[in-house]
């Protein structure tokens, strides 16, 4: 589902990533750990698309991805029904808006967030903010998940309730490769299959669940 | 949990004060108006009165629709220049490098200057007119459109890219309402500055219009007359502001006001 075949990636003198070797199948659960800076994001750009390896390659089966970002980028001049909206409209084959419309709301009332359906991004806190961007992923039906410290931003009250969450979503959908970057190892438990960890730009096995 | 705030009291408090900034200023006026001969200055009560004689004239409404239609239509070919080569500019530096000499020159050139150039090109009337006016708004919208495509979050520019938006998707729903702030304010400030070329162009080279309305009773020294028209001129900008493009602000950005 996903191949990462000795990619790396540098940002001007600094090497990010040496030589990455990733692959991982319908299903797969990986959890990615490593400090700040040590590129944990570049490799779910590299996944993503949305960064190109200066030397290597990066392959997926599959051009359905969800991704959830650290913060959660929506677009503030559209409701949380729109934001769900344009994942699904950037991403859907055909569907008519009042199926996309449909799915949209389902995803939302999947992340608790059926009654703020139509409220904007600055009428909603940090911790909704973030479940639209968690409904906006999950609405594309993806096959590929990137889950980019997606808890960090936010306060220690509301990550329990969003991790438990997120963990249903994932196992709801068995077939999904997932990748979770975090900094705190105990958002994996229950869920990662493999736990990687990255220092001096290198991938290592930090740990197997199963 | 919805957040909610004051915005609405600010807006109350906001046009409270305008209003009281509103009463000063002919308060100011009608003492300078004391001061000085009715041929000089013409007293708010003289000034309502003359207001009163033209709109009860057949000419008024003449020139009062051309220089409507003029101030309208240059409105909207400077918007559209500034805006499309604003958004291209915005994306590709190239372009903006290109169009940066004929930026700096149009905002540069005394707006009398190219009234002059222009009456040569195109004789008197409404072309020279809408050429000047729609030429000297285009920079106005042209920079703060590409400041508006500068300021968009890179964040929400990667996330569109991740779920793979198309171009046309792009441009209606991350850039278009990014850059509606910069915009408006732009539209703004060019109601009140495409008026003023307007009414200048009139006076120096059209033979119908506010302007050339202005040289009459300037001719005549008509001053109550004067002052009425400095009044319409005022209406025509604050109309168009008031009733177009603040209304449509609200409308494109109401999200902004869901505080």
């Amino acid at each position: 589902m996903i191949q990462l075949n000795h990619a790396s990636k540098s940002y001007g003198s600094k090497v990010v990533l040496q030589d990455i070797c990733l692959n991982l199948n319908k299903g797969d659960v990986v959890g990615l750990l490593g400090p700040s800076g040590s590129g944990k994001s570049t490799i779910l750009g590299l996944i993503a698309k949305v960064i190109q390896p200066d030397r290597g390659g990066c392959g997926t089966a599959s051009d359905h991805i969800g991704y959830v970002f650290q913060d959660h980028r929506l677009l503030p001049w559209k409701t949380a029904l729109e934001n769900v909206l344009f994942a699904l409209e950037a991403t859907s084959d055909k569907s008519s808006q009042s199926n996309m419309k449909q799915r949209a709301r389902k995803a939302l009332t999947d992340v608790g967030l059926e009654k703020a359906t139509h409220y904007f991004p600055k009428q909603l806190s940090g911790g909704m903010c973030q479940r639209v961007s968690i409904a906006r992923a999950f609405a594309i039906e993806p096959d590929i998940l990137l889950l980019d410290e997606p808890l960090s931003a936010l306060d220690s009250s509301r990550r329990s309730s969003i991790l438990a969450d997120l963990k249903r979503m994932i196992r709801q959908r068995p077939d999904m490769a997932v990748i979770y970057v975090t900094h705190n190892r105990n958002e994996l438990a229950d869920i990662v299959k493999y736990t990687y960890e990255i220092s001096g730009g290198q991938l290592l096995l930090a740990d197997k669940s199963i | 949990m919805f957040l909610q705030t004051n915005g609405v009291r600010v807006m109350t408090s906001r046009k409270i004060w305008g209003c009281i900034g509103v009463v000063i200023l002919i308060i100011v006026w009608w003492l300078f108006s004391l001061l000085f001969s009715d041929l000089v200055i013409a007293s708010p009560l003289q000034t309502g009165v003359g207001l009163l004689r033209l709109l009860n004239e057949n000419e008024f409404w003449g020139h009062f629709g051309i220089t409507l239609y003029r101030f309208v239509v240059s409105l909207f070919l400077g918007a559209l220049m500034g805006l499309v080569l604003g958004i291209w500019a915005g994306f590709e530096e190239r372009v903006k490098w290109l169009l940066e000499p004929l930026n700096w020159i149009l905002m540069t050139l005394p707006p009398v200057v190219l009234v002059m150039v222009s009456m040569i090109w195109f004789g008197m009337g409404s072309l020279q007119t809408i050429f000047v006016t729609s030429l000297l708004i285009f920079p106005l919208i042209y920079a703060n459109t590409i400041a508006g495509i500068k300021a968009i979050d890179e964040g929400l520019i990667e996330m569109a890219q991740v779920y793979h938006a198309s171009h046309s998707q792009m441009i209606r729903q991350v850039y278009l309402p990014g850059v509606y702030g910069p915009l408006f304010a732009a539209m703004g400030l060019s109601a009140g500055m495409g008026i003023r070329i307007v009414v200048l162009a009139e006076v120096l080279g059209a033979s119908k219009g506010i302007g050339h309305a202005f040289s009459l009773a300037r001719a005549n020294i008509d001053t109550p007359a004067l002052f009425a028209w400095i009044l319409v001129c005022l209406f025509l900008g604050g109309g168009i502001n008031g009733l177009l493009f603040a209304p449509l602000k609200r409308h494109l950005q109401h999200w902004r006001e869901q505080e």
